[in-house]
């Protein structure tokens, strides 16, 4: 439906001014920060996308994905039976076979992400987009995080972007998808905006603002466009498409504020796993240095908190 | 910071933090002891205050208007200069190329705590029909998620209501009688110690004369009305009785833009609503908010002295006055000259009394009434002085790190002069005046009739629209209150027997009583700061900001 992003106006100053305030938002204390911190690790989705990914390394990844943080600190917080895991772990497609291996023989149910469609410039024909996306399927990936080509959000080929997110979705079948906008690379905030109606309404289970490799990653006024993107999705279909804020995340406070955000703009319904997840590689080790200091009152040394 | 000593007097219920302000100034030797002192007590002191022979000048902060009009007392040109309050809505115009969601995000934080230079408000949005919609969609989403709390915790977006105000629970229950449809966000148990919290309400579907539109609000009250584009936006913008200040959303520039420049306000902020200046100013208030005039209210220019003690006027003398309706329909008819007077590009101005001053050189016969004749070219050098003057003058632009604001100066409108010197007469004061845009109603003893009439015969066939310049006879012991009653935009009262008094003045924004040293000053080479005190007395500021350029 065209119509829908023929009168989309941004206005960038304004934006910006409003995240420059949120960053200036007082952040929680205490036991509402460990409580907020919990709830961000429950929305992470662990990542490694590296050139040099072996099993070894992923096999660590999903151990610390179902144990993100240590046992005696969760005990102290009374958390520890609650059964407390990361939100997905992602990987590469030709490492979903040793991530879904490794964590069926851990016995945990966590799903496997995996990037698809020519991860990160989304240059590549459709055909091996879709390609990829099938093969990912087979291996057992239970989320698929597509790349749009961002070419055709620049030169304004609307249909054409609807068509190929269309048809991967259509490649994805029963796998939830996540369409990233790459949006360090879209331009401008209208293009933002325009860009993740046209995803949602092609039929993404969520929108991510970044692959995480470019200049630009996820800042807070692309992340309020595309909220008001998502709410604006909401009040005309009744339809709740999740966002997944990823790359540039490294701390906890940052995290929090992410979360504040959601809240302040979507509302609390947003605020689970099924709708929000963070994409992060490191911000889970900064989380639990937090939770360490708030059990234990010093920050730990490194060989005390497993790596990921 | 201008060297003066004040002396702040409030009501007990809002004494405290003014006598912490006090106790604090005088700790830590930052103040000498006695330049900031704060009394608490009830506002009849005010009349002592008046009777005092020191006080030279006292403001007035948070007034409602009624209260203002029994509170002053005395003449414009006599004893303490008096500065009215600074109130009224902020008027926000939605049109529909806007960003909907920061302008729906931005409104909804003024409402709820409006910025320190406005105090009492209050917002009135008028959205474009395509957008109403959408806007009161979002506008109730964001008025649900606001903060009430303690206004110490900074996590709160809206704090209490001031003590010693009236809830707004009237004014919102009325606009429901009349129909219209009422939004509250729901107002969550707080803990009141004390105070009294109002939720922030959206009031749409109201008509222009609904008194929540009338009267600023005491509370976060916001007011919603549909416009069909932005002719009809400017319109009824003009139309609201108190405004502080607008704001013009939309992406679509030279909309945008030429929307911003039709506004009357003083302060005009273009896609933004929080971004503050010390050059903002208010067209219908009564106080002059520029800088420069700030600091010339809190000074002393070298040709005046301070004024001198409230002394009753002298019992009235023969009445030959204008009647009223007279000077109604001469009013009436500058209004109608101003418009295109006013919009004039300074440049065609000039060439009007160019021209004019070319034909009073040259019909200069011989004086009729002798002795108030232009002998020495003393009014055709005005004439040309400020035709020069008018030709340069612009505006200035101020960068600020949110942006870049443009500060102009406007003509005021419709100016009463009230002559009295008996000679000679100060015709001097009309050039300026005309130049910078404004339509004059002058008020002259029957003596000073004939030169001011020969000027305007002069101006008239120079170019000047008739209605721009009004000479008519009249005593000017009442001549003052008499055309402050037909509310012009300014009001200048010359001479030690042009007078008003302050209650039927407190409607004009821009009183003046002019020194008799300026005058002095302007008959012979003129002081440079005579000039300026002019123009800026002719004006009012006007600043329109434009942000971008952000980090």
């Amino acid at each position: 439906e065209l119509g829908w992003i023929s009168k989309v106006y941004v206005n960038r100053p304004a934006v910006v001014r409003h995240a420059e305030q949120i960053k200036k938002w007082k952040t929680v204390e205490g036991n509402w920060q460990a409580a907020w911190l919990l709830k961000a690790v429950s929305c992470i989705d662990l990542t490694t996308l590296s050139g040099d990914d072996t099993p070894s390394n992923v096999q660590r990844l999903c151990f610390k994905a179902k144990h993100p943080i240590r046992e005696d600190l969760l005990k102290a917080l009374d958390m520890h039976d609650k059964g407390l895991t990361v939100g997905a772990v992602c990987v590469y497609p030709a490492r979903v076979s040793d991530a879904v291996n490794t964590l069926k023989a851990v016995g945990c149910n966590i799903p496997v992400a995996s990037v698809a469609a020519g991860f990160p410039s989304g240059q590549t024909p459709l055909e091996t987009k879709l390609a990829e996306i099938r093969l990912a399927v087979e291996y057992g990936a239970q989320e698929i995080d597509i790349v749009i080509s961002r070419s055709l959000v620049l030169t304004g080929q609307w249909e054409g972007l609807y068509e190929e997110i269309r048809l991967c979705r259509a490649a994805c079948g029963e796998a939830h998808m996540k369409t990233i906008l790459a949006t360090g690379e879209l331009g401008s905030l209208a293009n933002v905006y325009k860009a993740s109606m046209i995803a949602m309404m092609a039929g993404s289970d969520f929108i991510k603002t970044s692959t995480g490799k470019e200049v630009e990653n996820a800042t807070f006024p692309v992340g309020i466009v595309m909220m008001r993107a998502i709410k604006e999705y909401y009040w005309q279909t009744g339809y709740k498409v999740g966002f997944k804020p990823a790359g540039g995340i490294r701390t906890a406070k940052e995290a929090i504020t992410w979360l504040m955000l959601v809240k302040e703009e979507l509302g609390v319904e947003w605020l689970t796993p099924e709708l929000f997840r963070l994409g992060a590689s490191s911000l889970l080790g900064d989380i639990e240095q937090q939770i360490f200091y708030h059990v234990t009152g010093s920050y730990a040394l490194q060989h005390e908190l497993a790596m990921a | 910071p201008a060297g003066n000593t004040a002396l702040v007097l409030s009501p007990p219920a809002t004494a405290p933090p003014l006598l912490l302000l006090g106790e604090l100034s005088g700790e830590g030797a930052a103040l000498p002891p006695g330049v900031l002192n704060v009394l608490a007590g009830p506002p009849g002191l005010c009349q002592a205050l008046r009777a005092h022979s020191e006080v030279t000048s006292v403001t007035f902060l948070g007034v409602p208007r009624e209260e203002l009009q029994a509170l002053v007392w005395g003449s414009p040109c006599r004893g303490p200069r008096l500065r009215g309050p600074r109130e009224g809505h902020i008027v926000v115009i939605v049109l529909d190329s806007a960003d909907l969601d920061s302008a729906a995000t931005a409104i909804a934080a003024i409402a709820a705590s409006p910025p320190a230079l406005f105090p009492w408000g209050g917002c009135v949005v008028l959205a474009q029909d395509s957008v109403r919609g959408a806007l009161e969609r979002r506008l109730r989403a964001r008025l649900e998620g606001l903060r009430l709390g303690d206004p110490m915790d900074p996590k709160t977006e809206v704090g209490p209501l001031r003590p010693g105000t009236h809830s707004p629970e009237g004014v919102v229950q009325e606009a429901q009688e009349e129909g219209a449809q009422v939004f509250q966000a729901p107002l969550l148990p707080l803990p009141e110690g004390g105070r009294r919290f109002y939720p922030p309400t959206l009031i749409s579907g109201v008509a222009p004369t609904s008194r929540c539109l009338q009267e600023p609000a005491s509370g976060p009250l916001l007011v919603l009305l549909s416009v069909r584009g932005p002719t009809e936006a400017v319109a009824v913008a003009s139309a609201l009785p108190q405004t502080a200040a607008a704001a013009v959303w939309a992406q679509d520039i030279t909309m945008a833009l030429d929307t911003a420049d039709r506004l009357p306000q003083g302060l005009v902020w273009l896609n933004a609503l929080d971004l503050l200046d010390p050059s903002g100013g208010c067209p219908r208030g009564a106080a002059d908010t520029d800088l420069d005039e700030v600091l010339r209210e809190f000074g002393c220019p070298p040709w005046e002295q301070p004024p001198k003690v409230d002394m009753p006027l002298s019992p009235l003398v023969t009445v030959d006055d204008p009647g009223d309706p007279e000077l109604a329909q001469a009013v009436a008819a500058a209004r109608g000259a101003a418009l295109r007077w006013g919009r004039l590009p300074g440049a065609s101005r000039a060439r009007v009394l160019r021209e004019a001053s070319a034909v009073l050189e040259g019909g200069h016969g011989s004086p009729k009434d002798g002795d108030n004749g232009d002998a020495d070219g003393s009014l055709q050098r005005a004439l040309l002085r400020w035709a020069a003057r008018v030709e340069r003058a612009g505006g200035a632009v101020q960068e600020e790190p949110g942006g870049r604001a443009l500060v102009t100066r406007r003509p005021l409108g419709v100016l009463g002069v009230a002559l009295a010197w008996p000679r000679p007469l100060p015709l001097q004061l009309l050039p300026p005046a005309l130049a910078l845009g404004n339509c004059v109603l002058v008020v002259t003893p029957p003596g000073g009739v004939g030169p001011a009439q020969r000027l305007r015969k002069a101006l008239v066939a120079a170019g000047l629209p008739g209605s721009a310049l009004t000479v008519l006879p009249g005593n000017s012991r009442r001549s003052g209150s008499h055309l402050a009653r037909q509310h012009p935009d300014g009001l200048w009262l010359c001479g030690a027997d042009a007078d008003c008094d302050w209650t039927s003045a407190v409607s004009v924004p821009r009183v003046w009583g002019v020194p008799e040293g300026l005058l002095g000053a302007l008959r012979q080479d003129p002081h440079p700061g005579a000039e300026r005190e002019l123009e800026l007395r002719c004006t009012r500021p006007h600043c329109l900001w434009l942000p971008g350029g952000g980090p």
